[in-house]
């Protein structure tokens, strides 16, 4: 098989796998008998042994206390978050408290502490070495996931030991793939069903552009709260109440049987439901009517976002179907019936999401521009008013990367710094949204109240993820504004998680970056010399010798090949080099803004 | 301040293509998107995210009508709505006549009542196309503040 060294993976709720494109078509990674899923479970063994996988979930019935399933549920959530659900798991968390208030989740196994991150990471690194060790990845998210859950999915890409191009959004991915097999232009709505999430966005096709129009969904909706029902109702008839068991064995027993049902159900019409001491016939009727409160409250989701699409079920051309959960007639019947179309089910529902990644990858790393891809942050951001109010810098549903600019002030006289919460959510009140983060800023001039202004800009990013910058207009003062995350890792530790996975990974780590490196310098020193050619009379005389040392040093450092020194010498040449990075995309902008196509613009020699 | 037209190479104008506005921001996008300068060095891709961010807000201000007709009349120098705050007075009386109507509605009268308010809006949209003409910049704003009251409703309605 051809290793490929950029995927895509789809970190999934229940299961995750990797594709990647080889000659332009993008393709799952099977092992030898032909398993693409690995099932995102964990299990621990007293010896400090691992396992990851299939061999994880078969011991889930064995040791079902040093097994854990579904983390993503945990990722970027607070234990205030996870109230709802903590009857459902089987793992003690606990939060541990860091600087500056930030605090940090982690589930307890056997007096051991992991961060979601950290599981997450091992689930990834499985999925990596199945691949052959890749070492670029883009990471599927639910389209839903906030600021919090899309930082803990990139930390736990690095720990993995992968250089994370890209968080993209689990429908978007979808309609991606599925947009290599069907033409045209139309509305899609795809309806994204997992094990653990819900999302449904609504896209406008036109040739080979996917834009996002709108995007709505549950976080916490899918597959495995249709077995919590069946498994409810089991235990309701064997006179036991789930909310107080704390037999891990039995829960675990009834969580396999549950799951068990609920797929027979999908091919026939009644199932038999089996724990060694209870054994009950389910029907398909019943399974529908404990399904229908669930995919009610996703239909809703449905309707609002295409309400924010201001579109109504009868302007969709196509509806498109993923995640293992689509396979329930009840949910395909509904689905079909709300929009009054049949769904697309002709690919795979677990793993379109991973082949759609795998082309953002290639587009990303391969520079192609056959496919655009727009998509939108799903939830607004905003930060605290006075009196708890959320002052909206970004709406939902605005396409990324974007920016935002809201003004603030002093409360008091003379008061020199001013502490600003960031949030994110739809409610006008910021205690029911999630709290994001805070920064100070300080330096501010004494002035009477209220007379300073303070310009907050908010920036997001393609990957849908927020940074804030925040500038005193009448002094000038641009305090560095550091936004410290109210939850999960800091940056210096997941530095130090990914350098231990790194000491601990039985690869080649060095040699492949510094080929990598050694790549990367070359196609950068190749665009220099270009750039130089056309610009190079623009730059200050400071400027072109301060590249002149950085490209001859970078030079010396690819030929010698000694990882540190590469590293070193390729971040001081990217940094000399930014001011003719600017001068060329400058060039470029004002040609556009004369009307110019890019065409045009790249044969006038830029 | 920017000029979303002049960023999106369109004329200045209230009465906008749709298809043109289309083609320009895609082709615009197609030429600075981050995914098509991630292998760029780090000034480049600051350049492809600052000038992508900078190409959506131009296409989405100029999209729709009301943000559209917001943005030109600031470039015309017109009044803000703190400035001139009037609105015509018969379109008040029959906004007020609508709310009681909504208030009376069930769901699906009031399904009734938002298309008849988006309708209302597009009927307010086009007539601002001669006063722009005339360059008639107060009866622009005062029309503006009946579309902000409208859109008020139109936001109550779909949130209720």
């Amino acid at each position: 098989m051809t290793t490929p060294t950029v995927v895509g993976i789809d970190l999934g709720t229940t299961n995750s796998l990797a594709a990647f494109v080889l000659n332009g078509v993008p393709e799952v990674v099977r092992d030898a008998s032909g398993n693409a899923l690995v099932p995102s479970c964990l299990s621990f063994h007293p010896d400090g042994t691992v396992l990851v996988g299939r061999a994880a979930r078969e011991r889930a019935l064995a040791d079902p206390t040093h097994t854990i399933f579904s983390v993503k549920r945990l990722m970027g959530r607070t234990l205030a978050d996870l109230q709802p659900d903590l009857p459902h798991i089987p793992h003690q968390l606990v939060e541990r408290d860091a600087e500056a208030g930030r605090k940090v989740l982690r589930v307890t196994i056997d007096g051991r502490e992991f961060t979601p991150e950290e599981l997450s990471a091992m689930i990834l690194k499985e999925v990596r070495k199945r691949a052959g060790n890749p070492t670029k990845a883009v990471i599927t998210v639910p389209a839903y996931f906030d600021d919090a859950q899309r930082q803990a999915t990139r930390d736990a890409g690095r720990i993995a030991g992968l250089d994370v191009l890209r968080i993209i959004n689990e429908p978007t991915a979808a309609a991606l793939a599925y947009g290599l097999h069907t033409k045209g232009t139309g509305v899609v709505a795809v309806y994204d069903l997992g094990g653990g999430t819900f999302d449904c966005s609504i896209l406008q096709l036109t040739d080979s552009v996917f834009k996002v129009l709108s995007t709505n969904g549950d976080t916490h909706l899918g597959g495995d709260d249709f077995d919590r029902a069946i498994m409810s109702m089991a235990a309701k008839e064997m006179g036991i109440d789930l909310t107080t068991t704390k037999d891990a064995w039995l829960l675990q027993h009834l969580r396999d049987a549950a799951e068990k049902t609920k797929i027979a159900l999908s091919s026939s019409e009644t199932a038999e439901f089996a724990i060694p001491d209870f054994r009950r016939t389910f029907t398909r009727a019943e399974l529908d009517s404990l399904l229908a409160p669930f995919i009610d409250r996703s239909l809703e989701k449905c309707r609002k976002a295409l309400r924010d699409a201001e579109l109504t079920p009868a302007d969709v051309n196509e509806v498109v179907l993923v995640g293992g959960s689509t396979r329930i007639p009840f949910v395909r019947r509904r689905v079909a019936e709300f929009f009054g179309r049949t769904p697309h089910t002709d690919l795979n529902p677990d793993e379109v999401v991973a082949l759609g990644a795998a082309v953002q990858a290639d587009i990303l790393s391969s520079g192609r521009r056959d496919r655009l891809l727009l998509d939108v942050i799903p939830l607004s951001l905003g930060v605290e008013t006075l009196g708890g109010a959320m002052d909206r810098i970004i709406e939902r549903n605005t396409t990324v990367p974007c920016t935002g600019t809201t003004r603030y002030s002093t409360h008091k006289d003379n008061q020199t710094a001013i502490l600003v919460n960031i949030y994110q959510g739809e409610r006008e009140v910021v205690a029911a949204n999630k709290l994001l983060g805070q920064f100070k800023l300080s330096g501010i001039p004494p002035m009477p109240a209220g007379f300073p202004v303070v310009l907050i800009t908010f920036r997001v990013d393609a990957n849908g993820m927020l940074r804030v910058s925040a500038k005193e207009e009448r002094s000038g003062v641009e305090a560095a504004v550091e936004v410290k995350a109210a939850h999960g890792l800091s940056q210096s530790e997941v530095e130090r998680l990914v350098l231990e996975s790194v000491e601990h990974a039985h690869e080649d780590f060095a040699a492949r970056r510094v080929i990598e490196f050694r790549r990367k310098g070359e196609s950068a020193l190749d665009h220099m010399t270009k750039a130089l050619a056309a610009h190079g009379d623009k730059l200050t005389h400071e400027q072109r010798s301060a590249i002149d040392v950085a490209s001859a040093e970078l030079r010396v450092a690819m030929s010698a090949g000694d990882l540190p020194t590469l590293e070193q010498a390729n971040a001081a040449f990217e940094k000399v080099i930014l001011p003719l990075a600017e001068l060329q995309m400058n060039v470029v902008t004002s040609a556009l803004l004369r009307g110019k196509t890019e065409g045009e613009v790249l044969a006038d020699g830029v | 301040m920017i000029d979303c037209f002049e960023r999106l190479g369109l004329p200045r104008r209230f009465s906008l293509d749709l298809t043109a506005l289309e083609t320009a921001f895609l082709d615009r996008s197609r030429a600075v998107h981050p995914d098509f300068h991630h292998s760029g060095s780090q000034g480049e891709q600051a350049a492809a995210e600052a000038l992508t961010a900078a190409v959506n807000e131009a296409y989405t201000t100029l999209k729709d009508p009301f943000r559209r007709a917001e943005h030109l009349l600031t470039l015309l120098g017109g009044p803000s709505a703190a400035e001139v705050k009037e609105i015509p007075p018969a379109f008040l009386m029959e906004m007020m006549d609508l709310r009681e109507e909504i208030e009376r509605a069930d769901a699906a009268g009031k399904l009734k009542y938002e298309k008849a308010a988006r309708q209302r809006l597009d009927v307010l949209f086009n007539g601002l196309v001669p006063l722009f003409d005339r360059g008639d910049l107060i009866g622009i704003r005062k029309e503006l503040n009946a579309a902000k009251y409208l859109r008020g409703i139109l936001r109550d309605l779909r949130d209720a």
